[in-house]
């Protein structure tokens, strides 16, 4: 929960026996808005001050005389004032209300005020907080070629993206520390994921053009929730403007893919959203024609242009007291990926052998729709209340098709040459998230502020009859087809739900007080949240009708194939991904503030209480299924920042953080594989780790800044996933493993030379965690081998030692032009944790290049484009010793359209 | 392949309170197996269940020749007994057609010892007055990773397949025996099943699936029809030891027999004697994949002699992947005999590991080495066995066996290898169905 202090007053009561000290408000003269690091100056003295995030500014000890006191702020005319601060004079209070420079109005965006969506608030931001955190600006977004908040964020410097097979990038990686140990917030509220999987709101859901910044906090303060032990990502949506606002954007583009390549398609209309058992009842007795057949019939075509806009509009009414903005994007895209898979196991020499080839085809339509609507209303001064709503809603549909040959056995040289099974699946996806909050902030007296919020969140994921036609090519045992004939495995079909729903309530009060000119700030607080997850799934699997010979028959086309349900009436109850959890989280913290000289203190202590049930619904064996959990943590931290002058500043942070285990990590169930069996593991524990970070920082301008940092974190009890032997059956299953450690070096530059700029970052990062891993021994001449475990040492899944950000800008204001061209490195990193000694999964070195241009048209609108995957960097997986295991290639995606924007 | 969703928790608190337990069961094996390769079969009436109709939590004793009917699913704990005298029939209600379909299935998690005898046999069978392939009645008998001894004697069980729960076939009768976790790899093998001269029919999966460090006997059974589409009929994997003896099998719907190891962990091995073994007509049902009467797969470690193959899609394939440098010189006496021109080329497939062996019989055509059934139906898909397996006189099976063999001593009944190939011995010996 994060609100701005509007309003801050300081206590006038205590006695000084130094000099007078000056202090005052800096507000926009128009809006009443409070201006963040405006420069204070005493002329000719080297008195000066910087206001702080309040708009609050405070020069001390001064010598009674007659003064000019000098304002100066981006975008604004400067003000003098002539002060005269008496003799035995405690303090002085000197408001400025400064007005706005036309001139510099008119390119608002670029050098204008410190506009919220601008990259001077990001750096006033980044400066001003009190803990370590990075800010994208919303001017940043929109001249990058980026259209997710996920995409977004891997700007920021140790922010890179767990980038699945299929292309998707749903999940931050912060600084090496994967996923599940990194919150995602929206406007600073953890709301429910729609993921099936994941605890955390996929960042890709969220259209970049709804948001005002995005903050990647590495070091949380005693307010934030606990559980970021890399970081939090906290997605801010775009605010009520001053004044008239509207703002609008249409482009088209393509994807280099889908023009080499026709579009593979199905009928999406023709999908039920409910299984037979939904549709007639319990335990319905279904039929082949129960199910549906035309999602499984596959056409190919010209894919149609992406079609991206955004539509925003917002103004201030009643005497700029009620804001309101609307703002609506949708992104629809059509991308694909091809690629290939080498499936192998370890032979008792510790080798990967090869057992199947695998060729993967993947179209991928996705609309993205957004909907932010903001509403504040100033009741007084003192007052103000304030409504967010946000509707989220990703629906993807995804056609794949899957050959694979098995190459065991001589004479099988690759694809087709062995036995081939064939799968083509249909498959949407619908996810959709919506939050409404009510929030408040109350001047209590002159110094304490109260603020709360209620919210109300749900998400649903829903795969709605995922189909799946699996047949088969014969092959002569010695290899080489025995004919052409394709035959009729199983159709299936599955349908998939997931439902979450938060109840929030956040409540924080803050004093504020002077001791001896030392300003202090208590602030406590505390949050209760109760959440309710259900989970759905019910298969079908289709058979065919076994011909004469009591064999199955030659396919020839789904929409004929004679088929039966084999179980009937699904599995509803059966299904072990069928399972309900609740989770209530009380907490509670305090702290404090303080400036003593330039050193600015931050101190507190979190505590947070975990309450947690889970159900697997499978009823069909008796015995208890459900599991209570209960735990506390206390999560202290400190945060230091030590100014150097205006333009340097120096950090110490550490605290201490959690990381809960995802939902149905925990849930009791089993599934007996073919090879392998896979449970769920009610006994794990919560991660827990202590953090370190020192920064330095320096901003030579309002623009351009320095940093370089280094971090460090200890976490005990990380969870990953692991295989247990077993005798036999093998397990795979979620397990603590001792301690892991993190640590690295980042390194920031931003910096302007004229119309040039230069951003960039980087990122080094060395984790180590240790868990066993199979290992096949050599008995010598007694011939029992036996499997063995080592532990091995290696880096946190998701971690690259190397991960580099740069950006090359050019802007014109005059010609109303601006171009970025942008690399993304990311070095070797472990993908997929192999369950064997030395085998884990490397992603190869990526190098991503994209490009962007603005240009301004006339006096409303502005013509972009956007490049992204230039090179057409392959995701390819490696073994540690670079053994093949799999390559994907998506395409480079090209985009181009034309901006609006009206501002009053 | 199919896979099943189950039931049961495995997490270690359970690992640490059953290993325990395993501990005490090892004794009762140990005495166990000792009255099993006794004469006397009889089982003594502890606890012995009086009720006709049985459903839910069972143990004791199913007193002799007193018909059952299984009203619902039944389990059997894993500190418990189930013990089933000669002359029991067990009768599953149920109905596949029914809305929910009703499907009934014995698990054990503890100790089953279902002993008939040829005179008084065990039956379990549907209630269906006239059951039909492929359908399944029941869900046959599947023993988890808690059951400790499982003896299953002088028993027939028919139409098993059904679908469990979650939609999976299931298989006629399981075995998924898992050790405690291991350290160093040493799984100590605690399960000890016995299956002998029982009949199983129509089923739709596997037959007999045997899983986990366990130790076997499968001796002198019949399986006839088993598998729709596909479903290997002794299918062996992940770690199983002992012997495959004396069974005949028709009609399997992909591999008669199959030895494998798991592909995610190689340890431990599945170690198999298959020996005088004779199957028929086996693997035309399952289509795409080169099925076999024998396969010897993943890194699995066999013997394998005196078999006799007739009609069979393949004949003995032991592929690249198994433990070869154990097999090499472990196999051969194994005649193969077809009346299907197209399927003598397969005998041994080309493209495998193994090939034509000292003392193998490879028939050329019908009157090269013919095993001289007394009857042999030439229908590789017939429905019905028509066939009685038995040699005549003259057959070329006859004295021309391995008796060196290698075999597994001190699990169930001793039964040596034969003189003549097959499972049918000319001197009445061998498999006694």
């Amino acid at each position: 929960m994060k609100i701005r202090f509007t309003f801050l007053i300081i206590s006038l009561c205590s006695y000084s026996l130094f000099g007078a000290s000056i202090r005052g408000t800096v507000y926009d003269g128009e809006t009443k808005e409070t201006l963040i690091a405006a420069a204070v100056v005493l002329e000719k003295t080297s008195f000066h001050a910087i206001t702080d995030t309040n708009g609050e500014y405070e020069i001390k000890n001064l010598v009674p005389g007659e003064y000019y006191l000098v304002v100066t702020y981006l975008g604004y005319l400067t003000s003098r004032k002539k002060i005269i601060v008496p003799a035995n004079t405690e303090s002085l209070r000197f408001n400025f209300f400064l007005v706005q420079n036309a001139m510099v109005l008119n390119e608002v965006n670029i050098t204008g005020k410190f506009n919220k969506e601008s990259d001077q608030n990001a750096r006033a931001t980044e400066k001003n907080a009190s803990n370590v955190i990075n800010v994208v600006s919303a001017r940043t977004i929109d001249l990058s070629p980026d259209l997710t908040a996920s995409q977004v964020a891997q700007r920021v410097s140790g922010v890179t993206l767990d980038r699945s097979g299929d292309g998707q990038n749903q999940y931050a990686i912060i600084r090496g520390i994967e996923p599940r140990y990194n919150n995602t917030l929206v406007n600073g509220v953890k709301i429910p994921s729609p993921d099936s999987k994941n605890r955390f709101i996929p960042l890709d859901i969220i259209p970049s053009e709804l948001l005002q910044e995005i903050q990647v906090t590495k070091a949380l303060t005693p307010e934030m929730e606990g559980d970021g032990i890399g970081g939090s990502i906290n997605a801010i949506m775009k605010d009520a403007p001053d004044a008239l606002l509207v703002q609008a954007q249409l482009g088209t583009g393509y994807n280099q893919f889908c023009f080499d390549n026709k579009f593979v398609s199905f009928d999406k209309s023709s999908i039920s959203f409910k299984d037979p058992d939904q549709l007639h009842g319990h335990y319905y007795t279904s039929t082949q024609d129960d199910f549906n057949r035309q999602n499984l019939v596959f056409t190919n075509s010209q894919a149609w242009p992406q079609a991206v806009g955004n539509f925003t509009i917002g103004d201030r009414f009643f005497k700029k007291k009620l804001g309101i903005l609307i703002s609506v994007a949708d992104q629809n895209t059509r991308s694909g990926s091809k690629s290939e898979t080498n499936s192998f196991y370890i032979d008792k020499f510790n080798n990967p052998q090869s057992t199947d080839d695998i060729y993967r085809e993947i179209y991928l339509q996705s609309n993205r729709l957004g909907i932010n609507a903001k509403i504040d209303y100033v009741i007084n001064e003192n007052n103000k209340i304030s409504f967010y709503n946000i509707y989220l809603n990703t629906s993807e549909s995804q056609s794949r098709y899957l050959a694979d040959t098995i190459m065991n056995g001589n004479g099988r040289t690759g694809p087709g040459t062995g036995y081939v099974s064939i799968s083509q699946r249909s498959r949407i996806q619908i996810q959709s998230v919506e939050s409404a909050s009510l929030m408040g902030s109350h001047m209590l007296w002159k110094n304490v502020l109260v603020d709360w919020s209620l919210v109300y969140s749900n998400a649903t994921g829903q795969v709605p009859d995922m189909a799946e036609l699996n047949t088969y090519h014969t092959v002569l045992a010695g290899g080489g087809w025995l004919n052409n004939a394709e035959y009729l495995k199983t159709i299936n079909h599955t349908w998939q739900k997931n439902i979450d729903q938060d109840y929030s309530a956040y409540a924080n009060i803050a004093y504020n007080f002077s001791i001896h000119h030392h300003l202090f700030s208590i602030k406590g607080g505390g949050l209760y949240r109760t959440k309710y997850r259900h989970n759905y799934q019910n298969d079908y699997t289709l058979k065919p009708i076994l011909e004469s010979l009591h064999q199955d028959p030659p396919f020839t086309s789904v929409l004929t194939a004679q088929v039966y349900p084999y179980q009937p009436v699904g599995n509803p109850e059966y299904n072990t991904s069928n399972y309900t959890a609740n989770e209530r989280i009380a907490a509670g913290y305090i702290q404090a503030s303080t400036m003593v000289g330039n050193l600015q203190i931050l101190g507190g202590v979190r505590y947070e209480s975990t309450e947690q049930s889970n159900k697997n619904l499978t009823v069909a064996y008796p015995g208890y299924r459900q599991h209570f959990y209960y735990y506390t943590d206390w999560l202290p931290s400190i945060h230091l920042a030590w100014s150097i002058g205006v333009k340097q500043k120096i950090r110490l942070s550490a605290y201490k953080a959690i990381a809960r285990p995802n939902y149905y990590e925990l849930i009791d169930y089993t599934v007996i594989g073919d090879q392998n069996n896979v449970s769920g593991n009610p006994n794990l524990r919560h991660s827990k780790s202590w953090n370190y970070d020192l920064r330095y920082e320096f901003y030579p301008n309002a623009e351009d800044v320095i940093m370089a940092g280094v971090f460090y974190k200890n976490i005990t009890d990380p969870i990953e996933q692991t295989l247990l032997a077993n005798g036999g059956q093998p397990l795979i299953t979620y397990m603590n493993f001792g301690t892991a450690t993190n640590y690295g070096l980042e390194l920031v530059l931003i910096k302007y030379f004229r119309n040039f700029g230069l951003s960039g970052n980087y990122t080094y990062t060395n984790s180590s965690i240790s868990s066993p891993k199979l290992y096949y021994v050599k008995s010598g001449t007694t011939g029992n081998d036996t499997t063995s475990y080592i532990n091995e040492k290696r880096p946190m899944q998701g971690q690259s030692r190397h991960v580099a950000n740069l950006s090359l800008l050019y802007r014109n204001t005059k010609a109303g032009l601006n171009c970025q061209l942008s690399f993304l490195f990311q070095g070797n990193r472990i993908a997929d944790i192999s369950f064997y000694y030395n085998q884990d999964f490397y992603q190869k070195n990526y190098l991503d290049l994209s490009f962007s241009l603005d240009k301004t048209i006339g006096k409303y609108f502005v013509f972009f484009i956007k490049l992204s995957n230039l090179l057409n960097s392959p995701n390819e997986l490696r073994t540690q010793d670079n053994y093949f295991v799999e390559k994907y290639t998506y395409g480079q995606s090209y985009l181009f359209g034309l901006k609006f924007k009206l501002k009053s | 392949m199919k896979k099943s969703y189950i039931k049961i928790n495995f997490y270690r608190q359970a690992y640490s309170l059953f290993s325990a337990l395993l501990l005490i069961a090892l004794a009762t094996v140990q005495v166990s197996c000792k009255k099993s390769s006794n004469v006397d079969t009889t089982v003594p009436v502890s606890n012995p269940i009086t009720k006709d109709s049985v459903s839910g939590f069972l143990k004791g004793t199913m007193l002799a020749n007193k018909t059952y009917y299984l009203k619902g699913d039944i389990y059997v704990k894993s500190t418990d007994t189930l013990a089933i005298q000669p002359g029991v029939t067990v009768i599953v209600l149920g109905n596949p057609d029914a809305a929910p379909p009703l499907i009934y299935t014995i698990h054990i998690s503890g100790t089953l010892l279902a002993e008939g005898t040829k005179a008084s046999q065990i039956t379990f069978k549907p209630s269906a007055s006239n059951p039909v392939w492929p359908k399944g009645y029941w869900g046959g008998i599947q023993c988890d990773s808690m059951a400790k001894v499982v003896h299953l004697i002088w028993a027939n069980i028919s139409y098993t397949g059904g679908p469990d729960v979650s939609g999976g076939a299931q298989f006629a009768f399981s075995v998924v025996g898992v050790a405690p976790s291991s350290s160093n790899g040493n799984f100590t093998s605690t399960t000890k099943v016995v299956i002998e001269n029982c009949s199983f029919v129509s089923g739709i999966d596997d037959c007999l699936r045997l899983m986990g460090p366990i130790t076997v006997s499968i001796k002198g059974n019949v399986i006839q029809h088993q598998g729709s589409d596909d479903g290997d009929n002794i299918n062996i994997k992940n770690g199983v030891t002992g012997d495959v003896a004396f069974n005949y099998i028709w009609s399997a719907a992909n591999n008669s027999i199959k030895v494998n190891t798991n592909k995610t962990v190689l340890y431990p091995q599945s170690k198999i004697n298959i020996y005088n073994n004779t199957m028929i007509a086996g693997g035309w049902r399952k289509q795409g994949e080169p099925t076999a009467g024998i396969l010897v797969d993943v890194f699995a470690q066999a013997s394998v002699f005196n078999n006799l193959i007739i009609n069979c899609v393949n004949g003995l394939r032991i592929t690249a992947q198994s433990d070869t440098s154990a097999i090499k010189g472990k196999y051969g006496y194994n005649l193969f005999y077809s009346t299907v021109d197209s399927t003598r080329a397969g005998y041994y497939p080309a493209g495998d590991w193994g090939k034509p062996q000292a003392g193998d019989l490879l028939s050329t055509g019908l009157n090269n080495n013919n095993p001289k059934l007394v009857n042999l139906d030439t229908d590789v898909h017939a429905m019905t066995d028509q066939n009685n397996p038995h040699l005549q006189a003259g057959s070329a099976a006859i004295g021309k066996a391995n008796q060196q063999a290698p075999y597994t001593a001190g699990i169930g009944t001793l039964m040596l290898p034969g003189k003549d190939i097959g499972a049918y011995q000319s001197d009445g010996s061998g498999n006694q169905r």
